[in-house]
């Protein structure tokens, strides 16, 4: 989902008129062809307006916000359903551990928000049932090209297109595709401690054992690759 | 040994060695169109050997039968090995794309082209590679034709491949073979290209096997690869239950 040039090209001229193009461009860390690319073509995606408002100084979220698509963005907490999806799971088997006997544990331990395969993770989170059909209609993508998607980081477009439909916050969408870290997007410091805590022993159980499964099938796709070719 | 024979020769020997080690993988039924690919590019290559190409086409008729059988052969190396590989990644819609609907049509119509090319091209006497008669154009047509489908398939894998190999999620000797495949196979792309370059520039010729044997030293390595981790896979199970 792209934003306007020429609305684009209204927010340079109120909030930065003596800035050029190429500077622009430098600042988001892109070329200035890119950029000229972009605005010529009339659309700009919101991942370039996101790093344009991180050269400038603003909330990238916020920024964002100004534009059509992306009206209803707003900072936003994540979802319950979706925060523990943000999590890979071995480092969820020690925490749900640690919290079984009491042990402390601390959101840095939690380690990285994106792991190999947290897209799928994230959807199959989000997912009530018929998500991904809903998406590949909206979009118009084969399942195939879905199931391939699902395997690298989400695009941003594709991001919020589950995201709108599973009704989880549109910034957190943002965050599922790298594109706005979850302080951009309006989390909390400890979000992920705060979740598992506040889950108990059955339901802790229970995430174990839905990640548990996704985890193995996870290995043993990328372990075909061996099976077949080795 | 002429370089223009040493080369083949070497690969030849390279591939072979690598199908030799999966002999074992044969006998028990794994990966059999994997180890049919191996073996089918092993005489392939062995064709491109003057005296080897020589001594087959003369026991076929002296018509050069020997290279378009080499050229439907490699067809068939692409089918098997590039429906592997997709099937390696769990790509069933890139399998289709090889083996089955638009990559089936694409195989048989460049088979037919290449066959009919063939036969419309005027190659009386052995000749390795056709060389005596590649200002033909029937030739360079035929030449053409023959990669087409291979260029197809590597097409095909190729985004993918690049895609798999920048995935920081899987062990690094996968992404290494990814890499090395996805490059390989991206070299196959323009061959049909250059062979028709050969309309315009005769040198155009020398760098269709500059292109073709890097490639399959390249892609051979990436099942390689998957053959070792596998083994390693094995040997870490195996300590770790004794």
């Amino acid at each position: 989902m792209t934003v306007a040039a020429s609305a684009v090209k209204e927010w340079f001229a109120s909030d930065c008129p003596d800035t050029s193009i190429a500077k622009l461009a430098a600042g988001a860390g892109m070329s200035r062809m890119t950029l000229h690319q972009q605005l010529l073509r009339g659309q700009v995606p919101a991942t370039t307006v996101i790093a344009i408002a991180r050269a400038l100084g603003q909330s990238p979220l916020q920024a964002l916000a100004r534009f059509k698509p992306y009206r209803d963005l707003v900072p936003s907490r994540p979802d319950p359903r979706e925060i523990l999806a943000f999590l890979d799971w071995p480092e969820l088997l020690v925490a749900v551990g640690q919290i079984y006997r009491n042990i402390e544990i601390t959101e840095a331990q939690l380690g990285s928000l994106h792991f190999p395969d947290s897209s799928r993770v994230w959807v199959d989170a989000i997912d009530s049932g018929s998500l991904r059909k809903a998406v590949e209609d909206e979009l118009g993508m084969a399942s195939s090209n879905m199931a391939a998607a699902l395997r690298t980081t989400l695009k941003a477009p594709l991001a919020v297109s589950f995201a709108r439909n599973a009704g989880t916050p549109l910034a957190s969408a943002f965050v599922v595709a790298e594109a706005l870290t979850p302080a951009e997007a309006g989390w909390g410091p400890e979000e992920r401690k705060q979740a598992l805590l506040a889950l108990d022993t059955n339901a802790l159980l229970q995430l174990v054992s839905s990640r548990s499964l996704a985890a193995d099938k996870y290995v043993r796709r990328i372990r075909q690759f061996e099976v077949d070719l080795g | 040994m002429s370089p223009t024979d040493a080369i083949p020769f070497l690969v030849a020997l390279v591939l072979g060695a690598f199908t030799v080690i999966r002999l074992p993988s044969l006998l028990k039924g794994q990966n059999v169109p994997l180890w049919i690919a191996h073996a089918l590019i092993v005489v392939c290559l062995l064709l491109a050997v003057t005296p080897i190409y020589v001594a087959t086409d003369h026991l076929l008729g002296g018509t050069n039968i020997t290279n378009l059988i080499s050229h439907l052969a490699f067809n068939l190396v692409f089918l098997a090995g590039c429906r592997q590989v997709a099937q390696s990644v769990d790509r069933p819609d890139l399998v289709h794309r090889i083996s089955r609907g638009a990559g089936l049509l694409v195989l048989l119509a460049a088979s037919l082209l290449t066959v009919a090319f063939f036969v419309l091209a005027d190659t009386p006497a052995t000749s390795m590679g056709l060389n005596l008669y590649r200002e033909d154009s029937w030739v360079v047509a035929y030449k053409a034709a023959s990669f087409v489908y291979p260029a197809y398939c590597s097409a095909v894998l190729v985004p993918m491949l690049f895609t798999e190999a920048r995935n920081t999620g899987t062990p690094r000797i996968h992404r290494w073979a990814k890499g090395l495949m996805a490059v390989g196979f991206l070299l196959v792309v323009p061959v049909p290209a250059i062979h028709l370059a050969e309309f315009v520039s005769f040198a155009a010729r020398a760098w269709v096997d500059v292109f073709l044997y890097t490639a399959i030293l390249l892609v051979s390595v990436g099942p390689f690869l998957a053959f070792v981790a596998r083994k390693r896979h094995a040997h870490g199970r195996n300590r770790e239950t004794a």
